[in-house]
């Protein structure tokens, strides 16, 4: 039977259909509406576990929203378009922390969020420094 | 006039640094701000370029205290993407070593409580106990604290003497029913350091999406274990209390580490002949795919993404430990509280800076 978050996921703008690997969800959608993501996760009380950033061609991080959803994990991965994405902390507290990193490790920018200040990042080194490339 | 207080990033009441700056009318705090990153060593970025084989030593320094349950999760997720399955033997040793870790780690939390709130026989007291889970973890693996008791596939060391284990097993309960627990749960000075201190309610704890004996002291009833098959034919039991203040929080760990002393105890007497480790290994190259993979740590969920490129090191590894969603939380604890009050407040989520920088 499809849950109730499953249903209001797959129906977000930008969404894509929900794949099940490795005994977790998993959705690939480059475009999604993340705060209309973040809106629907808070209204259905899922926890945020956490945000990866990947390095991806051209400048662009991929972004992964992992969320404890009943009974295991849902990976959401969404892309920054010109290096940019919304921010979610503004909806979901959770995020702020997990946001700053990405952008201290990857130079993503996070619009809107509220203290978009260096986190992680030694201050000798600039943004972006887990790109391939930039380190050493 | 309100003044700010920078403390730390080297504090007198933690070892590790981290910076808090709070600003104060009179004795209450009124605002908070926190600083990390004083030790980041980009762990992450070093694992993307090493073998897995190292890498499992390398996310084992993560953390000096729960350095088992970071090589167990990155075995696990590197077993998810190779499609192992991981011999009944070495699932119920690694749960062993697990609680093991779990009672080093809230005994020594506890410890430092004791010390926080001047209480300096109960410290010694407790860092006794504390000697005896780490001469137990020391006799199966060899260490004290990096333990290298996880491979892919499997555990590297067995336990060849459960009655040894059983038996400091016994002491620790008897020690903790006798000493440890009277004087946390019934001691009125302690309870009045304790009770009403360091507020975290269910909402907010959701909202910050906090983890471990921190959220269960805010009555979230959230534990990995729950969902593990091992930990499910142990009978494991969550520990939630829903007071929110220090005092719960310190009940939650006090009564897990009964619960981890049973755990230790029903898995020797029922642990399963087998081997140590899934055929076919060393298990060196992790095929192309990602996963997500999760754990309770002794602070809360542990979060491990892996990305295999069908090579011997991974394409990333993401670790999101307990302490990095838990020490936000100080915030929305110490507003109107007492300035005094403070050093007990962040010792109550038991932060670990060297998990969260990693």
């Amino acid at each position: 039977m499809t849950a109730e978050w499953e249903t209001r996921l797959e129906a977000l703008p930008g969404a894509a259909p929900l794949t099940y690997v490795h005994n977790q969800w998993w959705m690939d959608a480059p475009v999604l509406d993340v705060r209309a993501l973040a809106q629907t996760m808070l209204d259905l009380g899922v926890r945020l576990c956490t945000i990866t950033g990947i390095a991806v061609a051209e400048g662009e991080t991929q972004v992964i929203y992992h969320y404890a959803v009943p009974g295991g994990v849902l990976n959401v991965k969404v892309q920054t378009r010109s290096g940019k994405l919304n921010s979610i902390t503004p909806i979901t507290g959770a995020a702020a922390w997990a946001e700053r990193e990405i952008q201290d490790l990857f130079g993503a920018t996070f619009t809107g969020h509220p203290n978009p200040s260096r986190l992680i990042r030694p201050a000798q080194l600039a943004e972006g420094f887990f790109r391939e490339g930039s380190a050493d | 006039m309100p003044y700010t207080i920078p403390i730390g990033p080297y504090h007198p009441s933690m070892e590790e640094p981290y910076k808090i700056s709070v600003t104060c009318q009179g004795e209450t705090i009124h605002d908070v701000a926190i600083d990390i990153g004083f030790s980041f060593r980009a762990i992450e970025l070093l694992a993307q370029r090493r073998n897995y084989v190292q890498d499992l030593v390398l996310v084992e320094r993560v953390c000096g205290i729960c350095s088992g349950v970071h090589t167990m999760t990155f075995a696990m997720a590197a077993e998810a993407l190779l499609e192992l399955d991981v011999p009944a033997r070495a699932q119920y040793i690694r749960v062993i070593i697990s609680e093991l870790e779990r009672l080093h780690s809230h005994l020594l939390w506890a410890g430092i409580a004791a010390e926080d709130i001047g209480f300096q026989t109960m410290f010694m007291e407790i860092f006794a106990l504390r000697e005896r889970v780490m001469d137990a973890l020391e006799a199966i693996s060899g260490n004290r604290v990096h333990y290298a008791m996880n491979c892919i596939g499997g555990v590297n060391n067995d336990i060849t003497d459960p009655d040894a284990l059983l038996a400091a097993m016994r002491d620790i309960k008897q020690a903790l029913e006798q000493v440890v627990m009277p004087v946390f749960t019934r001691n009125p000075t302690v309870r009045a350091r304790m009770v009403g201190v360091g507020m975290l309610t269910k909402e907010q704890a959701i909202a910050d999406g906090v983890v471990g004996p921190f959220a269960r002291a805010s009555g979230l009833d959230a534990d990995i274990r729950s969902e593990h098959p091992v930990y499910q034919a142990l009978g494991f039991k969550t520990v939630v209390e829903h007071g929110g203040d220090v005092f719960a929080r310190v009940l939650v760990r006090a009564f897990e580490m009964l619960e981890s002393a049973r755990l230790i105890e029903q898995a020797l007497h029922n642990l399963p002949a087998g081997p140590l480790c899934a055929p076919g290994g060393p298990f060196t190259v992790v095929p192309e795919g990602e996963v997500t993979v999760r754990s309770e740590a002794p602070r809360g969920e542990l979060l491990y993404y892996l990305q295999g490129n069908g090579t011997d090191h991974p394409a990333r590894v993401k670790i999101r430990t307990p302490s990095y969603v838990n020490i936000p939380a100080v915030e929305p604890m110490a507003l109107g509280q007492q300035l005094g009050d403070l050093p007990l407040i962040q010792a109550s989520l038991d932060p670990c800076c060297s998990c969260t920088d990693r």
